[in-house]
C-alpha cells in the first residue's frame, strides 16, 4: 500500500521529526530558554529542503525520492563521502578523547557502529555471487 | 565513448524533456548522456536504441583510443 504522504514531503517531514527530537532532548538537558537560539536552524533547513525538493534538479529529484539511475549513482557517491568523513571524524574524535582523557564510550560506540556497518556492507554487497565462477571453464 | 543521442533526438523532433519523459529519466540525465558525461546503463541504452529504432552500435561507439586498448 502506498503512503498517503506525497514523496516530496517525506524528506522535509523526516528532517522536521528529527529536529523536534533533538530540540526536545536539547531543551530538557540545557534548558528551554536556549531553544529560540537554535530553532531557526532546523526551520531554515526544512524550508531549504522544501524549496530544493520542488526544483527540477538532481538534488530535487533525490529529495522528492524520484531519482533516476544517474541520480541514484550520484546519491550513492554523496552517501559514500558522508560515510568516509564521519568515519574519519569519529576516529579523530576517539584519538583526541584518548589523548585528553575525556569520555571514551560515545566514540567507542560510534566506532563499533561503523565496524558493524562495514561488516554488514561487505556481507550484503561483496559476497560472492552464484555463478560467478563457471566450474566447467 | 561517443554517442549520437543528440543527433537522433533532433532527427526525431524531440526535445530533451520529451526524450526524458519517454525514457522515464530526468532531463538532466538526458543532457549528461548527450554530452558524454554519463554512460547510461545497458537497459537504458537499449531503451534509447529501441526508441530511435537503431542498433546500439549506431547509437554508441568506442573512441579511437578505447578501440586500441
Amino acid at each position: 500500500m502506498r503512503s498517503r504522504i506525497p514523496d516530496r514531503m517525506i524528506a522535509p517531514l523526516l528532517l522536521a521529526a528529527g529536529s523536534i527530537v533533538v530540540l526536545v532532548i536539547g531543551g530538557a538537558v540545557h534548558g528551554w530558554s536556549t531553544l529560540p537560539d537554535v530553532i531557526p536552524i532546523p526551520i531554515l533547513a526544512i524550508a531549504a529542503m522544501w524549496v530544493w525538493g520542488r526544483r527540477d534538479t538532481d538534488m530535487g529529484a533525490v529529495i522528492r525520492r524520484r531519482p533516476d539511475e544517474r541520480q541514484l549513482e550520484r546519491r550513492l557517491r554523496v552517501q559514500a563521502l558522508v560515510g568516509r568523513v564521519v568515519s574519519a571524524g569519529v576516529a579523530v574524535g576517539y584519538l583526541v578523547a584518548t589523548a585528553t582523557g575525556s569520555l571514551l564510550w560515545p566514540w567507542e560506540a560510534m566506532l563499533g557502529l561503523i565496524v558493524i556497518a562495514l561488516v554488514a556492507g561487505w556481507l550484503l554487497c561483496l559476497r560472492p555471487e552464484k555463478g560467478a565462477i563457471d566450474e566447467g571453464d | 565513448m561517443q554517442n549520437r543521442v543528440r543527433e537522433q533526438r533532433r532527427e526525431a523532433g524531440l526535445t530533451q524533456a520529451d526524450l526524458a519523459g519517454a525514457l522515464g529519466v530526468s532531463r538532466q540525465t538526458v543532457i549528461s548522456i548527450e554530452s558524454g558525461r554519463y554512460l547510461p546503463s545497458l537497459p537504458l541504452a537499449f531503451r534509447l536504441a529501441q526508441l530511435f529504432e537503431v542498433t546500439l552500435e549506431q547509437l554508441f561507439s568506442l573512441d579511437n583510443q578505447e578501440n586500441h586498448r
